[in-house]
């Protein structure tokens, strides 16, 4: 193989940002080769330039992007210089894409089946009857239940996952040499990436398929590479192959980055103490939709029955993917939604027997973190004026929440001049600083956390965590954190509770279910987790 | 199966809406000042009161609120709008004169400004996408500002004197020319130049917002992934912005579609009495300085109806156009 021609090799290749960004270059002097059956990994965090990088080999840069310098050679010619008309030849039939949301990269008002007739006729290929019999066939070998009646379906009739394998069917159809798929797992369950990632594999091995694989997770990485390149802000820092770039990585960057993936094997936490703070039993919440004086409604029981309790000091883990309910429980510990069955004790006192009215005080001794930390904090108002907000509606004087505020931006890491200016003037990370710092302004006894490191890089995510743990430690808070991450989990959780279409069916201190998980379903979800392997190997590198 | 279901629950709910409405409508009426009979005596230069007693009487405006309303509901349900005492003649029969000029005043200016505004909102946001003469957007955008912010009345006056007074190009008002007792085509190319001038001082204003929201509706589109997919396919920007852009940006066309259609009658006091357009705005006035009780509640009941027939008709639009819709309580 190491005879064979790169199927693309990318030389010197600069990309000019328009004046006034943040740095002069995109992507900068970056060269590598794709080879034909590789998967070649691109990793890096938000704004490296990965994706910038990668959408060069189907000509279709951003808006304000241009190629500053350097060639893209594909099969001999110099995609850089080559026509709009030559580009739209060779896009769909010799490159093809798959994109991060399988919901968005499909045109929500149309048939996937016609979605990827055109593309047949796009290039003339397939015509007529031969059309749907190759989108038939393609839909088997992506592993798509009953092709005949999916080819007839909607996108929002279907699962993030079947979605995603359709984009990997259209990226197929016409035998493309090279698939660039960028970040295709991440909008993703564990369990759902876990089967894309070796639909994947299969398809580099038995197609001989190229695929260059834009992720900011190692864990994949280790899972899918054949060959990884690292970038840092424009720049390619580290190339290898996947054992000498998670084994032995030369880059300060690749090292950081290594050192920040969560590990797998439980942490050793402070033990919490033995006051139960926050005791839910059997609580219980039923959606009902639709409905009217024609139809009937439809119930959906997105939380039925959880039972568990957290003590002074203790972190409990809520684990599951997406539509398990987990989140739906989570707001009912502080009703934001109103539980219909079950009772919340906080401190001895059964939190859903108290009228909505009077709940509005008990609100300060609970408080939650959101997952998004933009879209949480009033892009409006100064961090000063958010945090202590709060604090004033609860009848506490002005100059007493001003010195709160003044202490906690401090305890969450941040510079005290935080708090002058807006929510948009920070990072990701110093954003959701700020949500925890609003969370704690009330001095609450219990915190909800939902999925509050999921939108973070894994640096970055990592510093966050470490705040979680700090935080824990000084302040002895009884915590729920939401998550669908196990090496999260891992970090931070005394116990977890992992929860399946509603029902929590395994539920015991973080080390024995490590260990040791007894319900199916959490040891679908263990076998899931991405670069097993990889964590191995690392803790026989720190033993 | 869905769909019959699904239509005959809105059409249950909106003729009980239209009852709402009806009473509503009755009891509103009642709180201006006046009535047909002190009115009409008004006029007649009469100040008996016992004559006024007497037209009380015979309207059966002496009866208590309560009864009058009840009659009116009953009428209504056996589908009979009521007696103009001041014209003389059935109330359906006034409405059934008029409604056709309404009718075809509003279906040329809801032609004429859909098509417009889409077309030009469409070419506002296809320059953008190719980034090609961006200059026409600034034209289409600056002509669009200039019509919506131009007041309605303004806009028919100066248009009179243009192209009437002045040119003398344009009938200035009426729907057929006065006593040219006109057959056929000649009656149609006739009708068709009285419709012109309000036809535009009618639409202009919904041009302008049509080229706004198509052409907002565009652009958000054009960000969305799967436009990518489709640039990513090898379609050319053509195919990309017919099939998978402007296709999706109808949804927010239908609604304010559905929105102007239900404002027949508001627009159309103000124009039809600016061109003398013999239509149903120019009888409501005219029922409302007469206090013509009987009259003014059919109108309001016609326009009203005619506001939900649009508002249903939007909604089956909407499943056409987003299968989202369609499927809704469907498959899954």
């Amino acid at each position: 193989m190491s005879m064979a021609e790169p199927v693309v090799s990318i030389e010197n290749l600069s990309i000019a940002l328009p004046i006034g960004g943040d740095r002069a270059h995109a992507v900068e002097d970056v060269s590598f080769k794709v080879m034909p059956g590789e998967i070649v990994c691109v990793v890096g965090e938000s704004g490296s330039g990965k994706s910038v990088a990668a959408s060069t080999l189907m000509g279709l840069l951003p808006h304000g992007l241009k190629i500053a310098s350097g060639k893209v050679i594909f099969a001999g010619e110099d995609l850089a210089h080559a026509s709009e008309a030559r580009l739209r030849a060779l896009r769909g039939r010799e490159v093809s894409m798959i994109f991060q949301e399988p919901l968005s990269a499909l045109n929500p008002l149309i048939r996937v089946g016609d979605q990827i007739t055109e593309l047949l006729n796009a290039h003339g290929a397939y015509p007529g009857k031969a059309g749907r019999a190759r989108i038939l066939e393609l839909f088997g070998y992506v592993g798509l239940p009953e092709p005949e009646r999916l080819i007839e379906a909607y996108p929002f009739q279907m699962s993030g996952g079947q979605r995603q394998r359709v984009v990997i069917a259209m990226a197929l159809a016409l035998e493309p040499k090279l698939i660039l798929a960028d970040e295709p797992t991440t909008a993703l369950d564990v369990t759902t990436q876990a089967q894309v990632l070796d639909l994947l594999r299969r398809i580099r091995d038995e197609r001989g398929t190229a695929i260059l694989f834009v992720t900011h997770d190692f864990g994949v990485v280790a899972d899918i590479a054949d060959r990884v390149l690292v970038m840092e802000r424009g720049r390619l820092v580290e190339a290898g192959t996947v054992e000498d770039v998670l084994q032995r990585p030369q880059h300060p960057y690749t090292k950081k980055l290594i050192a920040a993936v969560p590990h797998l094997d439980p942490a050793a936490l402070p033990p919490p103490s033995e006051e139960v703070v926050l005791s839910v039993e059997k609580v219980g919440k039923t959606f009902r939709s639709g409905g009217g004086w024609f139809r009937k409604a439809r119930h959906v029981k997105a939380v039925d029955g959880a039972n568990f309790t957290v003590k002074r000091g203790e972190t409990l883990g809520i684990i599951g993917e997406s539509g398990s309910g987990k989140s739906t429980l989570g707001r009912s510990i502080l009703r934001l939604i109103e539980p219909d069955a079950g009772r919340i004790l906080f401190a001895g006192r059964d939190l859903t027997s108290i009228p909505r009215g009077e709940f509005r005080s008990e609100r300060q001794h609970l408080q939650m973190v959101f997952q998004d930390p933009l879209s949480s904090l009033n892009p409006r108002k100064r961090v000063m004026t958010i945090l202590m907000d709060g604090p004033l509606a609860h009848g506490i004087s002005r100059a007493e929440a001003e010195r709160r505020a003044a202490e906690l931006i401090r305890l969450v890491g941040l510079e005290p001049a935080a708090l002058e200016r807006f929510p948009h003037e920070f990072s990701g990370g110093q954003r959701q600083r700020i949500g925890i710092a609003r969370a704690l302004m009330l001095e609450p006894a219990v915190i909800v956390a939902d999925e509050p490191v999921s939108a973070l890089d894994v640096s970055v995510q990592a510093q966050v965590l470490e705040l979680f743990n700090d935080l824990q430690r000084r302040l002895r808070l009884a915590m729920v954190f939401i998550t669908h991450d196990l090496r999260v989990a891992a970090q931070l959780c005394h116990s977890i509770a992992v929860m399946q279409r509603g029902v929590i069916v395994e539920y015991g201190p973080t080390a024995e279910i490590f260990a040791d998980p007894q319900h199916a379903y959490t040891r679908q979800l263990f076998a899931a987790v991405p670069g097993r392997a990889f964590d191995l190997s690392r803790q026989q590198h720190s033993a | 199966m869905a769909f019959t279901s699904f239509l005959a629950g809105r059409i249950f709910k909106a003729l009980l809406v239209i009852l709402a409405i009806a009473a509503l409508n009755f009891l509103l009426i009642r709180l201006a000042p006046g009535d047909p009979a002190s009115v009409m005596a008004g006029e007649s230069g009469a100040t008996d009161p016992k004559f006024v007693e007497t037209l009380r009487t015979r309207f059966g405006l002496d009866q208590p609120l309560w009864k009058q309303l009840l009659l009116y509901l009953g009428q209504i349900v056996q589908g009979d709008l009521g007696f103009s005492y001041r014209n003389q003649v059935p109330v359906i029969q006034l409405i059934l004169e008029r409604l056709p000029a309404t009718l075809l005043l509003m279906a040329s200016s809801f032609v004429v400004s859909l098509g417009l505004g889409v077309g030009l909102g469409m070419l506002s946001a296809s320059v953008r996408f190719f980034n090609r003469k961006r200059w026409l957007d600034s034209l289409i955008m600056t002509l669009a500002l200039i019509c919506y912010a131009t007041p309605l009345f303004w806009l028919a006056l100066m248009m009179v004197i243009v192209f009437s007074v002045q040119l003398d190009w344009l009938p200035a008002f009426g729907m057929e020319s006065v006593g040219a007792n006109l057959k056929g085509w000649a009656r149609i190319s006739d009708i068709a130049q009285h419709l012109v001038l309000p036809t535009l001082a009618l639409s202009l204003f919904f041009m302008s917002v049509y080229v706004r929201l198509t052409r907002a509706a565009m652009m958000e589109v054009m960000m969305q992934d799967h436009v990518r997919t489709g640039f990513a396919k090898g379609l050319t920007g053509g195919e990309v912005l017919r099939r998978h852009v402007f296709r999706n940006a109808l949804l927010p066309i239908v609604t304010f579609a559905g929105l102007q259609l239900g404002q027949v009658a508001g627009g159309a006091v103000l124009i039809e009495t600016v061109f003398a357009w013999p239509g149903i705005g120019r009888l409501m006035f005219d029922a409302l300085l007469q206090r013509d009780y009987q009259l003014l509640l059919g109108v309001f009941l016609i326009t009203s109806a005619t506001v939900i027939a649009f508002n249903l008709l939007t909604d089956i639009a909407y499943r056409f156009v987003d299968p989202r819709i369609r499927m809704e309580g469907g498959a899954r």
